[in-house]
């Protein structure tokens, strides 16, 4: 029987599969650690996983202090693409790497659909 | 004029003195594998050189030091003298002790509750970078040959401000490091908080994972054993 993280990892594949555009993703918990993850080598796992809590935070304190409601996306538009945050569960979220070229609408689509997945897996 | 050498016998050619010399008074010598003095006259003092050897066999003179502060033993004491209980009673009054620690643990708490407000729940991830990005400044620790060796000199490093006791097991997997007398307990005591679930306990136990993971090379999540007086903390190995 597959492990958890085994479960992970084959929807982050699929994920990934879903566009060409979509560079990596990983499952992190608000701890900074990695749960699972697709992402190229020469991307520093650790890394992105640190940043990703800390974002995952500012993201609840802004949706919080601003919104007065939780969290549901984050994302940062960069000149090579965009980082994509979704809140799975309570106590992680989903990084999304994507290249600039990305359809976010499918993106977004897509990655809504594995969040339901990952949250009854998590 | 400053003044730099090398006593070569402890040099390990290792470069990193010729690598950060801003001014590029060193170069390698790589006939006797050693790094060699090639221009002094250049020498800024900086004591770059001096702080990022491994070895501790460079030397700089005649320069008037401004150290960081984490460098100085003399603030070590100092931090020992204000926060530790020994050493102040002998050196300090009860009443001036008391008006250090209500001054401590009012900029403390405006710190965390600064990193609260901005960090929500994603402040673990800040304490164990700061431990990660500390750890780089401690290069003597990478020297250690084990992780006992590792850890002794980090309890010599770190004697007179934080006093540890450390246990390994599972090969590292797991290190438990009790504090018999953690400052932060005082300070957190001091403002009222909850010691243990504190944003100030957790920012220093997430540093301790940071700044162990960095010289062992591992990721170590959090869990607390004992929270009090003595405060026990359960680095366990994530990757």
């Amino acid at each position: 029987m597959a492990s958890r993280t085994e479960k992970m990892q084959d929807v982050l594949r699929g994920l990934r599969s879903a566009s060409p555009d979509i560079i990596g993703a990983a499952v992190v918990s608000i701890d900074g650690f990695v749960i699972a993850s697709v992402l190229p080598s020469e991307i520093d796992e650790e890394l992105v996983s640190g940043m990703a809590a800390a974002m995952l935070g500012v993201g609840e304190r802004i949706s919080t202090e601003l919104m007065a409601s939780t969290m549901e996306q984050t994302y940062v538009r960069s000149e090579k693409g965009y980082v994509i945050l979704n809140a799975v569960g309570a106590d992680s979220v989903l990084v999304v790497l994507t290249a600039k070229e990305a359809k976010l609408g499918l993106v977004f689509i897509e990655v809504k659909r594995r969040c339901s997945e990952l949250s009854k897996i998590v | 004029m400053a003044t730099v050498a090398i006593e070569e016998k402890g040099c390990r050619d290792c470069s990193l003195c010729v690598e950060i010399c801003p001014t590029k008074v060193f170069e390698q010598d790589k006939t006797r594998s050693v790094a060699a003095v090639a221009r002094s006259q250049d020498c800024i003092g900086c004591t770059s050189c001096q702080f990022i050897c491994p070895s501790r066999c460079i030397t700089v003179g005649d320069v008037a030091e401004q150290r960081p502060f984490f460098r100085i033993e003399e603030n070590a004491n100092l931090v020992r003298k204000l926060l530790q209980q020994a050493p102040a009673s002998a050196a300090l009054t009860p009443d001036e002790l008391r008006s250090a620690l209500i001054d401590v643990s009012f900029r403390l708490q405006a710190l965390s509750d600064s990193v609260t407000e901005t960090m929500g729940r994603g402040q673990k991830v800040v304490g164990r970078k700061a431990g990660a990005l500390a750890a780089e400044h401690l290069p003597e620790m990478y020297e250690g040959a084990s992780i006992d060796e590792v850890l002794a000199r980090m309890r010599k490093r770190f004697a007179g401000s934080f006093e540890f006791e450390p246990t390994i097991a599972e090969g590292g997997n797991t290190i438990t490091l009790s504090f018999p007398d953690c400052a932060i307990h005082r300070v957190v005591a001091n403002s009222g908080g909850k010691v243990g679930d504190h944003v100030l306990c957790q920012l220093f136990h997430e540093y301790w994972a940071g700044l162990v993971g960095a010289f062992l090379h591992k990721s170590y999540g959090v869990e607390m054993a004992e929270v009090g007086a003595r405060c026990t903390m359960k680095l366990s190995c994530r990757n």
